[in-house]
């Protein structure tokens, strides 16, 4: 049995977890993890939320109006409701970055990005991974087995030739009275709109449950998943958090920031070093293994830190990017 | 301008606009958020706002029909303006009340003829709100633009 310190708390980090779990290792996990609010009025349509609430203008806006996204010149459109907006807020102060040509999103929040998405879940074909050193065959039964446990509704249509079929596929989630229309059309006229446009139309793959299990319920349609879906019948990775917490070789501890690893003379990492807060010294955790799932900018800011404080190396790529000692 | 300290300033705004958005008055709940957003600066009135927005504010609160006008203008050549933030901030007020949604995000069954008519109707209210707008929006771009101490 590994003694394994697992740093972050999103998709990849609660998946691994689950799994050294079940193969009997013992995992502690160290993580930022802001807390989801309460969900209010859990079993209520969207419309009812806007009769029922005391203030609706507050749950949907904010209390400071931050979620009215307003017209500005050349910028992208993109915002999240209040509910949302522990998934973006409190960044630890250690955590600074400065970019150019992309926008980053990170998140410490208790399961991570991923606590935002809207479960639109599709595996990579063969022509998406050509540069990868592995083909969809290789992983696919990887799929099939996060397939098993996040569930996943959809059907094998057209759009398969595109985006590979796994296992474990739910019947997929009723459709409101548009794509229906647009679906029956499809069919109509399917054959000409193939061969004639190349148009292919099939219905989305969606990590939203169409049938209870496992203590969440089948989505009941009540048009929240924007605002965070009361019922957990859209998956999110703290779902998969709760699941490890209920075995017994699993610790999670939140509220400490993991800033970088150290290593003994060979090489091996001997402990991380975290912040537990503000004006607090800094700790040492003594490590055997350990996996850094804290996402691509937090895990790689660890990673390099960690090289620049044992060497003095500034890792580069391409001879752009790169962490400085912070 | 309005005076965001006033507020039956604002509610005369909130009550102008709800009328162009929604063809009718603004509920108590609509009008205490519009108050509460002014309140959080989000729309207030600031010296930062070029003249023109103001005077593109002041057409607009004279009543509805100068309010469609207005928005043409502005939703073709001044998308950032102060009236068109104060607009996306009404509508999305609207949009999260059980009060006022219907009025606003409402699906109008009927014949396919019907909806093509009502869009073709919209094209050309909007064409001719946004000729009507010209009109009076155009001179005085160029007025803020040339006359001195102005600024468009």
């Amino acid at each position: 049995m590994r003694r394994i310190v697992l740093v972050g708390s999103g998709a990849s980090a609660v998946h691994f977890a689950l799994t050294a779990l079940q193969k009997g290792h013992e995992v502690l996990m160290l993580d930022v993890g802001h807390e989801r609010p309460e969900s209010v009025l859990p079993g209520a349509t969207l419309a009812q939320l806007r009769d029922r609430l005391a203030d609706p203008v507050a749950y949907f806006l904010g209390d400071s109006f931050e979620s009215v996204l307003f017209p500005t010149q050349g910028t992208e459109y993109y915002g999240f409701p209040p509910s949302k907006s522990y998934i973006f807020t409190g960044t630890p102060p250690q955590f600074r970055w400065r970019v150019e040509g992309f926008a980053p999103l990170a998140s410490f929040a208790r399961g991570g990005l991923a606590e935002a998405w809207t479960a639109g879940v599709y595996p990579f074909n063969d022509a998406e991974l050509a540069d990868f050193p592995f083909t969809y065959a290789d992983i696919a039964p990887y799929y099939d087995l996060v397939a098993e446990r996040i569930g996943i509704s959809g059907e094998v249509d057209d759009l398969a030739r595109f985006m590979p079929v796994h296992q474990h596929l739910l019947p997929p989630l009723d459709l409101d009275e548009h794509s229906s229309l647009i679906l029956r059309t499809y069919a109509e006229r399917r054959a000409s709109l193939n061969r004639r446009l190349g148009c292919y139309i099939g219905r989305s793959r969606i990590a939203t449950i169409s049938r209870d299990r496992e203590g969440r319920q089948a989505c009941s349609y009540l048009g929240r998943c924007l605002w965070g879906c009361p019922s957990d019948s859209l998956y999110t990775p703290s779902i998969t958090l709760a699941e490890c917490r209920r075995h017994d070789r699993f610790r999670y501890v939140s509220g400490v920031y993991v800033r970088y690893f150290r290593t003994n003379a060979h090489r091996r990492i001997t402990a991380v070093v975290v912040d537990t807060g503000p004006g607090k010294a800094s700790e040492d955790v003594p490590v055997d293994t350990l996996a850094l799932g804290a996402g691509t900018l937090s895990s790689c800011k660890i990673f390099l830190e960690s090289v620049f404080r044992e060497t003095g190396q500034l890792v580069t790529l391409h001879g752009r990017w790169t962490t400085s000692r912070s | 301008m309005v005076d965001t300290t006033n507020p039956s300033d604002v509610a005369e705004e909130c009550r102008v606009f709800c009328r162009y958005l929604s063809d009718r008055p603004p509920p108590t709940e609509v009008l205490s958020a519009y108050r509460r957003a002014h309140q959080c600066v989000v729309v207030a009135a600031d010296a930062a706002w070029p003249p023109i927005d103001a005077a593109l504010l002041r057409i607009a609160r004279l009543g509805p029909s100068l309010t469609r006008a207005a928005d043409a203008s502005a939703v073709t050549f001044a998308k950032s303006s102060l009236l068109r933030r104060k607009l996306v901030l009404l509508l999305a007020i609207l949009e999260s009340c059980g009060s006022t949604i219907g009025a606003v995000d409402t699906v109008v069954p009927g014949p396919r003829v019907k909806w093509a008519a009502g869009i073709v109707l919209n094209v050309v209210v909007f064409a001719a709100a946004l000729g009507l707008a010209a009109a009076a929006v155009v001179p005085l771009r160029i007025w803020y633009r040339f006359a001195p101490g102005r600024r468009a």
